[in-house]
């Protein structure tokens, strides 16, 4: 955490570490642009804008990602996805969850099909686009005229291969990007409708949720409105620069905005490393149910003594014991006496050997 | 005046009614956001409801690997946000009331945010609004004390911990703090004893 001292800010061991990371980063991207785009002479000046919105993106995420990821309830589940990883029997099992969950986001279908439909388009439909221009931005991948018909692709330098400019792949390259934007002008607006439809609940429109699908449409609808334009000078370099103008505010804002939340997901791989089925689980001290996986169990122990908290053997129970422990003891105050128990779990009965 | 949830587990008939209106909210699919407990089944119908009670320093927020549980500048601790909750539990296993649930299926954490649509615009939380015995009271603090002798607490005893909540639970006495121990068991009725008896 950062500290104010004496006029002067005092970082944190998190912070200093995650300023270090966002800046190791943002230097390798420098690098990488210098020497990917042959020492800048393939990179577009025109793109200059763009080009220093993604190094403050590329800092600002990172910076974002490491010191989220350090806060020690995160902590557990970084560390056991690293170490998911590196076991090669594991590996597989968040290769799958990765695909399944964050590329497929099936657990939204799970949530809402209709949303899921509309977020894998806004979602997929924002990924292609970053794909398709950080390596035009950055210089990476250039374009070479091969004659009237064809186009050299080249990238960091190589060549990579040839299209006809009037053939299909020809179609796709030079439309990618507005179908990309098209994606996103239905996701974003789907959420959009969404949202002012239920507009009646408190924090539903806030600017917090609003803000960025705004944002994510104008972008694509600017985007879109380039090809269009193109026949006049004015209006084209009017929508140039609106939407230059958008695209920085969005990757200046993204780590720090609602949009933020794509950094926090893949936590959820080592959730569920961590829950796997066969974990060893521990039973609740009150009925003898089965409680949680015991590596999680210790986890939020330690994080609720780290936090102060001091629980005690109340942490052993269920949390159906646990609303009964309370109701019982409102209860004993007047004098009635309950078992907190659940159902199905009595005391063991006393043997003969004992009852005598 | 702050309006906060009085609950009286005292009062409880068991009609679920509370359950089923909590189901009704849109926010949810049909999935009650209260508890209904039985205390001792086997022994008494007595049956008590839970509600978040929203802690004043929440555990469930303090484990969230995600920051996804947050707390609304009227102390609300507002159920998960469903965009970051990686539905791994932490939140389930810190409540000392026994509160959140997860529902394993969608990865989504779920708990009471005090009807917040509704009580953000005046209305009483759809629990309290159907609740046919006051078991679950929304209103002022004057408003529970004009009409109940029992008295508000809001402070718990878990452990070496203490816990102060936004919402009440209602106790026969004056009483600062309710020392929930682990050790609350009583004696065996004789009804189990004999069927014990039977069985040996």
């Amino acid at each position: 955490m950062a500290v104010v001292r004496g006029g002067g800010i005092r970082l944190g061991l998190t912070e200093r570490l995650a300023l270090r990371d966002a800046a190791s980063v943002t230097a390798l991207l420098a690098v990488a642009v210098w020497a990917g785009s042959g020492r800048f002479a393939f990179f577009d000046p025109a793109l200059a804008g763009y080009l220093g919105a993604t190094l403050v993106a590329a800092f600002g995420t990172t910076y974002r990602l490491s010191a989220f990821w350090r806060r020690p309830a995160s902590a557990v589940y970084a560390r056991a996805l690293a170490h998911g990883l590196r076991a090669p029997r594991q590996a597989w099992t968040v290769v799958r969850a990765a695909g399944r969950d964050l590329a497929a986001q099936r657990f939204i279908a799970r949530r809402s099909r209709a949303r899921w439909a509309a977020h894998l388009l806004l979602s997929l439909g924002t990924m292609a686009s970053v794909a398709i221009t950080v390596p035009l931005v950055c210089g990476w991948m250039h374009f070479v005229a091969d004659g009237g018909a064809i186009y050299r692709v080249i990238v960091f330098g190589l060549p990579l291969g040839r299209f006809a400019i009037a053939g299909p792949l020809g179609w796709v390259v030079f439309h990618a990007l507005a179908l990309a934007a098209v994606a996103v002008v239905a996701g974003a607006g789907y959420f959009l409708a969404l949202r002012l439809r239920t507009r009646a609940l408190p924090g539903v429109t806030s600017s917090f949720h609003v803000g960025p699908l705004v944002l994510l449409l104008a972008v694509a609808l600017s985007g879109l409105a380039l090809p269009a334009t193109r026949g006049s000078a004015t209006l084209f370099l009017l929508a140039a620069r609106l939407h230059e103008a958008l695209v920085v505010v969005l990757l200046v804002g993204l780590p720090f905005s609602k949009l933020g939340h794509v950094l926090v997901r893949p936590l959820h791989l080592g959730a569920q490393l961590v829950r796997a089925p066969g974990a060893r689980r521990t039973t609740c001290a009150g009925c003898g149910a089965a409680l949680a996986p015991v590596a999680q169990q210790a986890a939020v122990e330690r994080l609720l003594a780290a936090r102060g908290f001091r629980f005690d053997d109340h942490q052993r129970h269920c949390p159906a014991c646990r609303r009964r422990l309370v109701a019982t003891a409102q209860s004993a105050l007047l004098g009635a006496h309950f078992q907190p128990r659940t159902a199905g779990a009595r005391p063991a009965s006393p043997s003969r050997d004992q009852a005598a | 005046m702050i309006q906060e949830l009085y609950i009286d587990p005292n009062r409880c008939i068991g009609c679920r009614a509370c359950e089923q209106a909590c189901s009704e909210c849109p926010g949810h699919g049909g999935i009650p956001m209260i508890h209904l407990d039985f205390l001792d089944r086997a022994e008494s119908v007595q049956t008590a409801p839970t509600v978040c009670m929203h802690c004043e320093d929440p555990a469930c927020a303090s484990v969230c690997p995600a920051d996804a549980i947050k707390v609304d500048a009227e102390g609300v601790v507002l159920s998960a946000m469903a965009e970051r909750c990686i539905g791994c539990g932490n939140c389930v296993l810190a409540c000392p009331f026994g509160v959140p649930k997860l529902d394993p299926h969608r990865d989504l954490m779920m708990k009471c945010d005090l009807c917040y649509d509704r009580t953000a615009v005046g209305l009483r939380p759809m629990c309290a609004t159907v609740c046919p015995s006051g078991a679950i009271f929304y209103g002022t603090r004057g408003e529970v004390e004009d009409i109940r002798r029992a008295q508000p607490l809001d402070r718990f005893a878990f452990g070496a911990q203490t816990v102060r909540t936004r919402n009440h639970l209602m106790v026969p006495s004056p009483t600062d703090l309710l020392e929930v121990t682990t050790t609350l068991v009583a004696p065996r009725s004789r009804a189990e004893q004999l069927l014990e008896e039977c069985l040996c």
